[in-house]
Order: C-alpha cells, then structure tokens, then sequence
C-alpha cells in the first residue's frame, strides 16, 4: 500500500485542540475580551455586593443634602431628593443585568425553536415563519410599548415582554440562516448516507455546527436590551420613578444636568461601561468562534 | 460476469424549476432520463461525463440521497426504491459514499475515530469509538492510529480523503459509490488515493460505481465505463474496448481529449484531435431524438427525429444511428 512516510512518525504530537478548548484559548488570547471580561466581573461584583455593603437603602431620602457629590458617608453623592446614589446604580446594575438576561433566554429559546425547526424542515414550514418575521418587523413596538404600559402598568414581566416583542425575531432569523446552512453541509449527507437517525443528524451533527453564530448574538442581545430598557424608561415607557433603573436615573436627572452633572453622569458612564464590556465580549467570542480563524494566534 | 450486485432500470431524475412568488412549477431539469446498467460484484464501473451530465446525481439516487422521479435500483436482489425510512437507514450499511470534496464531507467538531466510528454505532455495530474495527481502519487506509485524536482541519486534502474513505469501508459495504473521489486533490496525492482505493476493493472486494470526468482516472481503476451525456447513458462496455475501440462520436471526442504522455503519439493525437463545438444543450430543454445531434458532426435528419437505443457493437453497447 502506498503510504506517505510522513503520516506515520511515530512520538510526540503537539496537543489536539477540541474546537471549545481551542475557542477558550483564543478568546483568553485576545486583549480586548480580558479588557471586557475584566469591566463586566468589576460591575457585577459590585452589583451583588454594593447593596448589601451600602448602609442606605434605594428609595430612603435624607433630606439634608439634596444634589451633593460625594459627600462624606454618601460614596457617590445624593440626587435631587437625597437618594444614596451608589445604592441605586448598583440596584440599577443588577436590574439591567436581570432583564437583559431574562430577555435574552427567552429571545435565544423562541430564536432556536422557530428558527430550528424553519431552517430544518424549510418548506411551507419556513416560509409561515419567515413571512410572519417580516410582518412583524414593520409594527412600531416604541408606540405599542405606551400603550401596553398604560394598560398594564410598567412592572417588571410588562418591560420583558415588551423587549422579547422586539428582540426574538433577529435571533429567528440568525438560527434558521445558521441551520439551513450547515444543513446543506457534505458532511450531514454524509451522515445520513451512512445511516444516522434525523435525531442523531440534528444533535451531532446540526446543532454543533450551528449554535456559535448564537452565542455572539446572545452577547450583543445582552447589550442591546440593556441599552433598549434604558431608552425606554428614558422615554417613559419603561421602569419609572422610584424604581432604581439606570435609564429611570438618567432620565430623572436630565432636569439639573447643568447644575449638577454627576447626577447624570454616574449612571449613563455605568451604562455605557457595562454596555461596552458585553459588546467587547460578544466581539471576543466571535472572533474565537470562526472556524476560518482557527489555530492562528 | 457474474450476478449483478446493483441493478439500475430506467432510472429518472426530474428537478421542479420553480418560478415567483407562489413557487410555481415552470418546467423540470431532467437530471438522469431513463439510464439502466448493472454492476457485478467486486467490479469497477466508472461512470464519466461531463458537468452537469447527471452524473453526482445518478450517484446520489442509487442512495436515495435523492428520491427518483422513476425507475427501479436494486442492491444484491433488493429493491430499495420502495423501502420505508427505516428499512432504507438499515440498508444504508451495504451502501456507502465517499464525497468529492475532503474539506466539506467531515464534521470538524468529531475527531477522526468519531467520525469513521459513525457509520457502526448508528448500525449498532460498536458501542462507541473505541472499537478496534475503528483503529484497524483507519490503519488500512494509511494513516496512524495516533491520528485518531485529531481534528479534521489539522489534516492536509488526502489525508482528509483517507478518513472519508476510512468512514464508507468501515461497515464492509458490498456497494461503494465514489463521487469524484480525487479530482479535488493534486495528482500525486490523487494517484495514491487511487492506489489505496484498489487494493482495499482487491482485499475486501467491494464493489465500485466511480463517477468522474476526469478520463485516466477512470481508465486507472475501472473494470467497465459507462459514459453520459445530458441525464442518458450514450456508450457502456468494458474499459479496454471503451477507450481502444469508441463506438460512440461522443466517447471518441472525449478519449481524444485527453493528453496522452508519449510525444509522438501525443502529436498524432492533436493532429486528429475532435474539438466539439458549442456547449451542452440546456437539460430543462434537450434536443429532440438523439440528445448529441447538436454537437455532432455525424449528424443526419433521423437524428432529430428518432432517439437511438443502446445496441450491442462489437464489445459494448452504444446508442447511436451511426456508430463507428
């Protein structure tokens, strides 16, 4: 038999690489997602432990000093009714976060199930969903947003599910695109030509190869309902006075934003850092997650 | 010849073209129209053509990777066109496939002994990658067992082709189908491919259906060629009396396409070279009776009018009014 000398030495082999393995080294390898790693841990410390360490509470107002930056025992000052500043950002932290979070499953379970099963079975299947996302996509959910809060009140589950509204259908459509095409792959016909069940297909075979693209998704899903739920409570249609959001916060003190700027400034910086180190993340990931990138350094 | 192992009657491929918006059916692509052979056992047919002859497509039918429009396939005595899903997935380890394309056909999240444990897990042959039928595999097809840890992308074009080959012999197929099984590696690594390819069938004796265009390869490995053109068998017979004594105009303008090593007789060869002109007719529109009448120089009225059948000439079977 001829065979090529070459493919059989025999000894050391440098380590094989799983494809998450190898993913994991060169997201760790790449500055910019330690920078936003590094960003997020700080403020989700601080978001679980800030409350429990600040002795004031969100809503306790101290009526002596109203508007005044770091005072000595208000860390980062009070806002315009002597609320404890850093009590609130850091509630507002753990708000956002839970939102964003909650949006985000629900967005990424709807995206893959719909998205699965249209990209998978395609047909009149795919085109019912496809054509649904499209109609759906021209409704103006901002104005939708003040109609259901007016009715529903601005509670927590009212803003998540006016989030998913907007949020699940980009999720959708990215699986289906992912599905159809690693589904037209060799190698799936390879496995059915060798006999493999279609839940065998779908499991080892699809799914893998499909799921990274919605893992980059997921970060900036992350980020973008963090930002959405700030415009809208910025708008009003979101949380409102007194709860502890940082769009509620932001919002509020745009009223005394030349007189007092810290007010202001304390929030939106906090948004925007948190906002930035999930999109450096999602940036990392994605970079990792190329298969066209793999065993560069 | 001995007992037929594959036995393909009037085989028939029709593709919808669909047009706008309520996905209308405009007319069909006839892929494969009405092509029948056999193939014994432990013989190579190489099937030829040109690109979009039907080839991959006939391929791919005999697998029912596709479903056929019409026709009868049956494997070692059993028709497989009318069995169920489930009784098709179980038939589906005395028929395997190697792709074209090395760098498409292997899922890079499997390593190698996942990936050639496959075809006997989903049979429930083995347990899992550990079986030793897996290893000895991936030995026979010239790579080291160390490999099997490894990860496709961490291997070159033939070496990938070795695993895909590993993956369709390791059930012990009695039918193999190879689609264009080298023509996307480079030729020293394809003459290899070739080799190894030949002397798994001369061990194991598998059956080959070889589908390429590329002429020396299949005069390399097969035993019997069949040739296409435009979804229609137009010359079959074994490869000696194929390529020394073509019947068919269209078989003679392929044979003398191809460059021979010799310079004298490569020189003869470009003299009495037949160059075809125009291109392949669509296949959503082919000529009326004989499907070459376009580009052949024997063409005569009865061409147009009447489809010539596959006849015995001399040593093979030939359709064509005016056979050589």
């Amino acid at each position: 038999m001829s065979l090529d000398p070459a493919l059989n030495v025999e000894g050391d082999l440098p380590q094989s690489l799983s494809y998450w393995q190898d993913v994991r080294k060169r997201f760790f390898s790449n500055k910019l997602s330690i920078v936003g790693l590094s960003m997020l841990s700080f403020l989700v410390l601080i978001a679980i432990v800030g409350p429990i360490i600040s002795k004031w509470s969100t809503d306790g107002m101290d009526s002596h000093i109203l508007t005044s930056p770091f005072t000595f025992g208000h860390w980062l000052g009070t806002d315009d009714l002597g609320r404890d500043i850093f009590a609130r950002v850091t509630t507002g932290i753990r708000l956002s976060l839970t939102v964003a979070i909650v949006v985000t499953t629900i967005s990424v379970f709807v995206g893959v199930t719909l998205g699965g099963i249209a990209g998978y079975f395609g047909g009149i299947i795919d085109t019912i969903i496809s054509r649904f996302i499209d109609t759906w996509q021209v409704i103006p959910f901002v104005l939708i947003g003040f109609a259901i809060i007016t009715v529903f009140g601005s509670s927590f589950w009212v803003i998540v599910a006016a989030l998913v509204f907007t949020g699940w259908y980009s999720t959708t459509r990215l699986f289906r695109a992912s599905v159809m095409q690693v589904k037209s792959l060799e190698y799936v016909e390879a496995a059915r030509a060798s006999g493999a069940k279609t839940s065998r297909i779908i499991l080892r075979h699809i799914g893998p190869n499909a799921i990274p693209p919605i893992i980059v998704v997921l970060a900036f899903t992350i980020a973008g309902s963090i930002l959405s739920e700030s415009i809208y409570a910025f708008l009003g249609v979101g949380f409102r006075e007194p709860t502890p959001s940082l769009g509620v916060m932001i919002s509020s003190s745009r009223n005394f934003l030349t007189d007092h700027p810290f007010v202001f400034f304390i929030p939106g910086s906090i948004l925007v850092v948190l906002t930035l180190s999930i999109v450096l993340i999602g940036d990392g990931l994605r970079d990792a997650l190329d298969p066209k990138l793999r065993g560069l350094k | 010849m001995s007992k037929p192992l594959l036995k393909v009657t009037n085989l028939e491929k029709k593709f919808p073209i669909q047009r706008g918006l309520l996905k209308r059916t405009v007319g069909h692509i006839h892929a494969v129209d009405g092509i029948s052979f056999e193939l014994a056992e432990g013989e190579t047919l190489g099937l030829v053509g040109e690109s979009g002859c039907g080839k991959s497509t006939t391929a791919r039918l005999i697998l029912r990777l596709l479903e056929p429009t019409s026709g009868e396939i049956s494997i070692a005595g059993k028709e497989i066109s009318s069995l169920s899903r489930e009784e098709m997935r179980q038939e589906r380890r005395n028929t395997q496939i190697v792709f074209q394309d090395p760098y498409a056909s292997l899922n890079p999240r499997m390593t190698i002994r996942q990936i050639v444990a496959e075809p006997l897990i989903v049979h429930g042959m083995a347990k899992d990658d550990t079986d030793p039928r897996v290893d000895e595999m991936i030995e026979l097809c010239g790579l080291s067992r160390e490999f099997g840890n490894r990860y496709p992308h961490e291997f070159s074009g033939g070496q990938r082709q070795r695993v895909g080959i590993a993956r369709a012999l390791v059930t012990r197929p009695k039918l193999v189908v190879l689609d264009e099984p080298v023509s996307a590696l480079d030729v020293s690594v394809q003459a290899q491919i070739l080799n190894l390819l030949d002397d798994l069938r001369e061990k194991f004796g598998f059956s080959y259906l070889f589908v390429a265009h590329d002429l020396s390869v299949v005069s390399h490995i097969s035993t019997r060629v069949a040739v296409m053109y435009l979804g229609k068998i137009v010359e079959i017979g074994t490869r000696d009396e194929i390529f020394n004594h073509p019947h068919h105009p269209y078989t003679k303008a392929l044979i003398s396409a191809v460059p021979l090593a010799n310079p004298r007789q490569e020189k003869i060869r470009k003299e009495t070279r037949i160059v075809l002109t125009g291109d392949v007719p669509s296949p959503a529109n082919p000529p009326s009776g004989c499907r070459f009448r376009t580009r052949c120089w024997k063409a005569q009225d009865i061409c147009s009018t009447t489809e010539p059948a596959l006849v015995q000439i001399g040593g093979s079977q030939a359709a064509c009014h005016f056979p050589e």
